[in-house]
């Protein structure tokens, strides 16, 4: 069967659970990792019993040392001072900023 | 789908779905107290700050001691993320503060605790987020005092010291209509008597220096996602970069990578190992906190130097019915007593032998506390009413002790009057 890893499509056995897949992609830290399945995210006591079907689509996530980067406090701040052009403040914030 | 769960909580609570620490065997949480984590390579370390590799970076981002702690307290909720604070008003002021910008709103119950209303009147008042208060078990309020700024609904499961108990369904309805998260701080009710995710509430907050630690050592925090709200499409705006990066888990990621990262307010792990401690026997301890809580509610009912009683347990409480359902016919360990002045109240507190006078609750040991003289006396007259402060109020947070050492003290305390 084809599922989607972080993105990428692969072909994996069928039968695969998503404990398997942990193993058999050699996630880093398997027990930081949280796994969303197709838009949710599974609890732990899940990653054993779930069984993937064709077409899924996998993310690993971690909440440990990423979105530290620029890239992203910039991409953050200047959402935040767009959001409200109705307030003076704000454009003048803008302003400032850029 | 829904996961099937296959243990109650008094198991779930000592058997932590990600074990603490398997290299040993060993089954207390390691304390971690690295400030900071070191990689072989320039390259790594980049990675890692980058979010290109899992690893940590620096504690105030994130510590293995922490994210076990976590990662244990969000499958306790049945919820799939939780970030630890400093405290529990810390925990508060990290949501909005990831929720709200300056013209935001909020819509909060009226019977929150003094230095919650503060928090969010006066100090985020000040930068321009307004909160609209309302009576907490009316849902209709509710439904008035949102408008198309609204970025939260902020409730306590059990108003402190009100006691008065919302319907966390009937709110958490009307947030989901209206696309706003409903926060529930449940640090009064704890997840013995309710996880409110699964009534449809999109965070809880606890105090874990109240009723998780139980032991008043250490203070902490948390904030938990139970994924029922979906940020990618709601009112809240999270930064597009969280969105992309962590999916599902971008409130969470966005707290604690960005809010807790940047502000600061982070729990102490070797906190977390405190509150491990307290978890394990939280049932146990909320079983006697309730039934102590209800036999002495009854007892000094009766009583004739007590002028009222209110405990959401006593059939005369106005909300005992949606309390009796929501929390499963257990009804916490607060209750408050009006002796008909403050000069009363003194001196029955003064009196009590085994109760402590101080300003904490969900201790092992039966503490009272004259609200109007300490955490609300910055209220004024009409904001005290609808927090349900009177000079006449003690408010009893009633510990584990044997309830018939606890009934003889109270009872010889009121001598006095």
């Amino acid at each position: 069967m084809q599922i989607q890893i972080n993105g990428i499509v692969k072909e994996k056995p069928d039968g695969l659970t998503v404990q398997d897949l942990l193993e058999s992609e050699e996630v880093e830290r398997p027990e930081m990792v949280s796994v969303e399945l197709n838009d949710h995210i599974l609890f732990r006591i899940e990653f054993r019993e779930r069984k993937l079907q064709e077409g899924d689509r996998v993310e690993f996530i971690y909440l440990m040392g990423g979105g530290a980067d620029r890239t992203a406090g910039d991409l953050g701040s200047a959402v935040a001072l767009r959001r409200r052009p109705e307030s003076k403040e704000w454009h003048d914030a803008e302003e400032a900023s850029f | 789908m829904q996961a099937v769960r296959k243990w109650s909580l008094a198991t779930e609570l000592v058997h932590p779905v990600v074990p603490y620490d398997p290299a040993a065997g060993g089954t207390a949480l390691p304390v971690n107290l690295s400030v900071s984590f070191g990689y072989d390579s320039s390259e790594e370390l980049a990675a890692a700050f980058s979010g290109e590799r899992p690893g940590y970076v620096y504690a105030r981002i994130q510590n293995p001691t922490i994210e076990l702690f976590e990662r244990h307290f969000a499958e306790i909720e049945h919820s799939v993320a939780s970030v630890t604070t400093a405290s529990g008003m810390a925990a508060i002021a990290a949501i909005v503060l990831a929720v709200a910008a300056p013209g935001d709103e909020i819509v909060a119950g009226t019977s929150l605790f003094g230095g919650t209303f503060v928090l969010l009147e006066e100090l985020f008042g000040r930068y321009g987020v307004r909160t609209r208060f309302v009576e907490p078990t009316d849902p209709d309020r509710w439904r008035r005092a949102i408008t198309d700024r609204t970025r939260l609904l902020f409730v306590e499961a059990i108003g402190n010291p009100k006691l008065d108990v919302p319907d966390i369904g009937a709110l958490a309805e009307l947030a989901a209509v209206h696309g706003v998260p409903l926060a529930v701080d449940a640090t009064a009710a704890t997840p013995a008597l309710i996880r409110p995710g699964e009534l449809g509430a999109s965070l809880v907050i606890h105090s874990l220096t109240k009723y998780v630690g139980g032991h008043g050592a250490g203070l902490g925090g948390i904030v938990v996602d139970t994924g029922v709200y979906d940020w990618t499409a709601g009112r809240v705006e999270i930064p597009p970069e969280f969105l992309e990066r962590y999916r599902r888990l971008a409130f969470a990621a966005f707290l604690r990578l960005r809010i807790q990262q940047h502000f600061g307010g982070c729990l102490a792990p070797f906190h977390a190992f405190l509150f491990t401690l307290g978890l394990e026997t939280l049932a146990l301890r909320m079983d006697q906190h309730c039934r102590n809580a209800l036999a002495l509610a009854q007892t000094l009912s009766a009583h004739p130097k007590v002028a009222e009683v209110r405990y959401p347990g006593l059939g005369t409480h106005p909300d005992h019915e949606t309390a009796r359902r929501q929390f499963g016919d257990r009804y916490g360990g607060l209750l408050t007593l009006r002796l008909g002045s403050q000069e009363r109240c003194f001196r029955f507190m003064n009196r009590l032998r085994l109760a402590k006078r101080l300003a904490n609750l969900g201790d092992v040991r039966t503490l009272v506390i004259h609200p109007a003289s300490t955490f609300c006396r910055e209220a004024s007259p009409e904001r005290a009413e609808a927090m349900g402060v009177s000079e006449d109020l003690v408010r009893v947070s009633v510990g584990i002790e044997a309830f018939e050492d606890l009934k003889s003290d109270f009872e010889q305390a009121l001598e006095v009057l």
